[in-house]
């Protein structure tokens, strides 16, 4: 469960990104976050993976108060996070299996597993057929699902997607969210998508947490697979 | 069960050493020059110390006894000798007449005639050669040897030796201050040339940190380049100050016969030794530098 307590953040030059927001994500639910430019959206999903301090208030991730973390504890932390950007950050000079592979690499898991996962993992987004392929002879769809992949091969139980389908064509937007949504069902991850794409949130009927000015501005459609 | 790969950390780092060739390959020459700059002035003071040495301005007094004095009286006098302070008794050494004599017959033996002369006589005395502590109480040695009845001559050579020693300290202290500017030089190459090699991996470093990775698998690969930069910079700069020495020796050796060169073969394990642990600590310092931000988050 993922709990924001009265989260203000205020950044040194005085802008006030959050302010006291309050929010509750259960296990397993599917979450959009909307917003326009400067609302705060970007500032929540950088609180969540701890990339920036809260000001005040508390945010607190599997009972896990995030502003008790010491800084080494940080990259553990985010090993129970799975990360999708809207720029894919890949790896350009490795093959699409070694993206996949690497995400194992860095938190040193053995072999034996690592090329079970990320044939699984590949599997999940249908790219098992470019395991070889370098990244830049895919398509840009094909990427995020790359990125999908290698965000969901470590099994966090929390999958943030920011803009994911920022770079990519609608009918490839569809198939992003077809994905993280089997992936939501059918692995029963949490996952968060930060959009401001609302043709896309209206279609698929899940909570939506829109944010305005640091504060939210309405939560609907809340509970668990709609 | 965690497994890191040491393999894949060297693999980085090569790797990482190839792409960034153009800041390493230069990085690893001027470390070579630090290193050969102080090999050179270290070599120098250890010359001066060998030429000491060869020359008997080695830190000893060398007592000449009188002819007419008997073995017992000759023993006596090494006994007093060895009960005063500052003389390093271990290496206390009585050279008697006969061996004197016997050393400067295998000295001279290419004029195997001159000694003829002496028809059985033998013009040399008994001696003690005397090595001292410190420089400090050598004054005091020399008086108190000079009470001793029964030395008849006292050998010392406090001037040219004080004077040689002093040269020495100058060496010294060139050569502290060398190796302190060098290192700073050196750390200052590595840190640039990681840093560099950091900005040209910084996406990479930027996903790494998303997906959990450490500051130390981040740092690693690159404190092991600067490892590798130090090591290798230290063993060509052995081998650069081989030919270097090997090259001025003969040169010294044909022209200026009077000067004794020290082998290399004496010193070379100190230099490989001093350049390696030089080398991997400017390395070591320098990329730890370079990676503190990313050893700390």
């Amino acid at each position: 469960m993922i709990e924001f307590k009265n989260v203000t953040k205020v950044y040194p030059n005085g802008t006030i990104a959050l302010d006291g927001i309050d929010l509750t994500i259960e296990d397993g639910e599917f979450v959009f976050i909307v917003g326009g430019n400067g609302s705060g959206k970007t500032t929540l999903t950088r609180l969540l993976i701890k990339e920036e301090e809260i000001t005040s208030g508390e945010i607190i991730v599997n009972e896990q108060k995030l502003s008790k973390l010491k800084h080494w504890q940080v990259p553990y932390y985010r090993r129970g996070l799975g990360m999708v950007f809207q720029d894919f950050k890949l790896l350009e000079q490795k093959t699409v299996s070694e993206n996949v592979a690497f995400a194992m690499d860095v938190i040193g898991k053995p072999k034996k597993s690592k090329d079970l996962n990320v044939k699984t993992a590949l599997e999940l987004v249908r790219l098992l057929d470019k395991a070889h392929c370098k990244t830049h002879e895919i398509s840009g769809g094909e990427r995020q699902k790359l990125a999908i992949a290698r965000a969901f091969v470590n099994e966090p139980k929390v999958i943030i997607a920011d803009e994911p389908t920022g770079n990519i064509d609608p009918e490839m937007s569809r198939g992003i969210m077809e994905l993280l949504i089997k992936i939501n069902k059918q692995f029963d991850r949490t996952v968060i998508v930060i959009t401001h794409e609302e043709q896309l949130v209206n279609f698929y009927k899940k909570r939506v947490i829109r944010i305005n000015n640091g504060k939210i501005e309405s939560d609907e459609g809340g509970g668990k697979s709609l | 069960m965690k497994s890191y790969r040491p393999a894949y950390f060297i693999g980085e780092a090569l790797k990482g050493l190839w792409r960034n060739k153009r800041y390493s390959i230069p990085t690893i020459l001027v470390l070579l020059g630090c290193l050969v700059l102080v090999g050179s002035s270290y070599l120098i003071y250890e010359n001066v110390d060998y030429n000491m040495n060869s020359l008997g301005l080695a830190k000893e007094i060398v007592v000449f006894i009188d002819s007419e004095a008997t073995d017992e009286e000759v023993s006596a006098i090494g006994e007093r000798i060895a009960a005063l302070d500052n003389v390093d008794v271990a290496n206390l050494v009585y050279i008697s007449k006969e061996e004197a004599l016997a050393e400067e017959a295998d000295k001279y033996a290419e004029y195997g005639d001159l000694l003829e002369v002496l028809e059985g006589d033998n013009p040399l005395r008994d001696s003690y050669v005397i090595p001292y502590l410190t420089n400090e109480g050598v004054s005091t040695l020399v008086y108190q040897l000079n009470q001793i009845e029964g030395i008849v001559k006292i050998n010392n050579r406090l001037d040219l030796a004080g004077n040689i020693e002093n040269l020495k300290s100058g060496i010294l202290f060139v050569l502290i201050v060398y190796m302190v500017i060098l290192v700073f030089v050196c750390v200052f190459f590595i840190v640039n040339t990681i840093g560099l090699a950091v900005m040209a991996r910084a996406d990479e470093i930027v996903i790494m940190r998303y997906i959990g990775a450490t500051g130390w698998f981040i740092a690693l690969p690159f404190i092991i380049e600067g490892i590798i930069i130090g090591v290798v910079s230290s063993i060509l700069a052995y081998f650069a100050q081989s030919f270097i020495y090997n090259y001025i020796v003969v040169a010294i050796g044909g022209n200026f016969s009077i000067i004794n060169t020290c082998p290399y073969e004496l010193v070379q394990n100190e230099i490989l030794l001093g350049f390696l642990a030089a080398g991997l600590f400017c390395g070591v310092v320098g990329s730890f530098l370079s990676m503190k931000k990313y050893l700390k988050a």
